[in-house]
């Protein structure tokens, strides 16, 4: 017990103290709740017991009118507010946890300085966790799955190489989107056909012996599409009726393009150099 | 509001501010009164008697300090003043001075809980200290105010009160040692009692 908690019983049971007090001051108050004269009454009886001239109790009576009239306007709000206050108290460990989450929502969310550290937290936690929880969530996990299910065939992964477009329509009958000039040279053409994401052809050009330029058509499977985010990195042009999503690339200035084809395939476009975009991207489309 | 009551009485200015000092505190005075005698008009009646008191002498409350605590030690006085008489008159029983012993008191309202025994404590203090006690902690005054009743500089009542502490703290040890030497003689006990089965 320290000195504070002893002080505070003595104040609850001033007649351990001394024999001058009778009461608990938890007693005296029950007392005073129960009933307990007014001041205006207090001092009528007063007024009534001295034999003091009536103008000597004016100051006191105007006071003790305005001082109970006070009283009585904070009975008022207190009666209102107390069985409030009362369920409060009754419930005050889950009242502080919610004041408090609320305090914390509304700092992370209102204040300037909140809202800089929940996004860096989010960030943070983006960082470390976000590709896991990618990676790791039930609908990549379950997509292999799903092609088997669906399929019934196991999930394949195929690779072929071609020296010429000629070459590469000879052997799948397939035409893809080429480059038809002197001034560009096919280097070769690769082939990936996937289970999961369908056919893609690569076909390199060296053009003017430095510039390499890379078309890849991709024919999704399953009617996929390609959507491009709102974000700042890409920007929009159009040549004819292509309209081609690009971006350059921050380190080597390359050109990377992406557009849909008539017939429902994506083809991108990557060209090494910044220079020779324009030209080369008129002489394709 | 005692600002628009000054304004309309300001020949009363001295006697206003102990006016609006006993008003403001009524409840306080009231819930006092009622700590110090058993009978409920006994205890109106000492509050009523204070305000008359303050309007016919207002010289005796000129000097005080601090009017709250001056006006509880006013009523505290007149209730002891007013049983003595009434007991020489019908002649009282012990109890109805000391209405119910510490001990009774304790036993019966304090936290069964609470281990220390506060009585044994209070018995180790001197009249003194426990008067110290009062003014500080029930009356409210300040240290300053008590040197300046009592006539003696705030550093020996600084010095008392600090005495006050020590001696509550020493109570408190030994009522700790005493409880774990207890514990302990107990545990002991428990030990052989087992060894022996």
């Amino acid at each position: 017990m320290t000195f504070r908690r002893f002080i505070k019983l003595i104040r609850e049971y001033p007649y351990l103290l001394n024999d001058t007090y009778v009461r608990s001051a938890e007693e005296t108050r029950e007392i005073f709740r129960a009933y307990a004269p007014t001041l205006s009454e207090a001092v009528a009886r007063a007024k009534a017991r001295a034999d003091l001239p009536d103008e000597a109790w004016v100051y006191m009576e105007t006071l003790a009118e305005r001082i109970d009239r006070k009283n009585r306007r904070r009975e008022r709000l207190t009666d209102c507010v107390g069985d409030i206050l009362a369920q409060l108290r009754q419930y005050r460990r889950a009242v502080l946890v919610c004041a408090i989450i609320a305090i914390m929502v509304a700092y992370f969310t209102l204040i300037p300085s909140g809202k800089t550290i929940a996004r860096n937290i989010y960030e943070r936690v983006l960082t470390v966790v976000g590709r896991s929880l990618e990676i790791e969530s039930p609908e990549y996990l379950g997509l292999a799955e799903n092609v088997i299910q669906e399929t019934g065939e196991e999930p394949f992964y195929e690779t072929s190489s071609y020296a010429s477009v000629s070459e590469y329509i000879d052997a799948t009958n397939i035409v893809p989107f080429y480059i038809d000039d002197e001034r560009f040279d096919c280097t070769g053409i690769t082939e990936f056909n996937v289970s999961d994401d369908g056919r893609n052809v690569w076909i390199n050009y060296r053009y003017k012996k430095s510039v390499v330029v890379t078309l890849r058509q991709e024919w999704l499977t399953n009617n996929e599409s390609i959507a491009f985010g709102n974000t700042i990195h890409y920007k929009i042009m159009m040549i004819g009726d292509a309209e081609i999503h690009y971006l350059y690339d921050s380190e080597d200035n390359s050109f990377n393009g992406t557009t849909s084809l008539s017939d429902g395939s994506i083809l991108h476009i990557y060209v090494s150099s910044k220079e020779h975009v324009e030209e080369v991207l008129s002489i394709i489309f | 509001m005692d600002a628009v009551c000054a304004a309309r009485f300001p020949e009363m200015s001295s006697t206003n501010h102990l006016l609006e000092v006993y008003a403001s505190q009524y409840a306080e005075l009231q819930r006092y009164a009622y700590s110090v005698v058993l009978s409920r008009a006994l205890a109106e009646e000492l509050v009523q008697d204070l305000c008359i008191k303050i309007l016919s002498n207002p010289e005796q409350f000129a000097d005080a300090r601090n009017p709250i605590a001056y006006y509880k030690t006013c009523i505290a006085n007149a209730a002891m003043t007013l049983l003595k008489r009434e007991s020489k008159v019908l002649p009282l029983k012990h109890e109805n001075i000391t209405y119910r012993k510490r001990k009774e008191a304790f036993e019966t309202s304090i936290d069964m809980d609470l281990t220390v025994d506060l009585e044994r404590i209070l018995d180790s203090f001197t009249d003194e200290e426990i008067q110290l006690i009062e003014w500080l902690y029930i009356y409210g005054y300040k240290v300053k105010e008590v040197a300046a009743i009592k006539g003696i500089s705030s550093n020996a009542v600084s010095q008392q009160l600090f005495r006050v502490k020590a001696k509550l703290r020493k109570e408190l040890k030994r009522e700790q040692i005493l409880f774990i030497t207890l514990l302990f003689f107990l545990c002991h006990q428990l030990q052989e009692a087992g060894r022996l089965t």
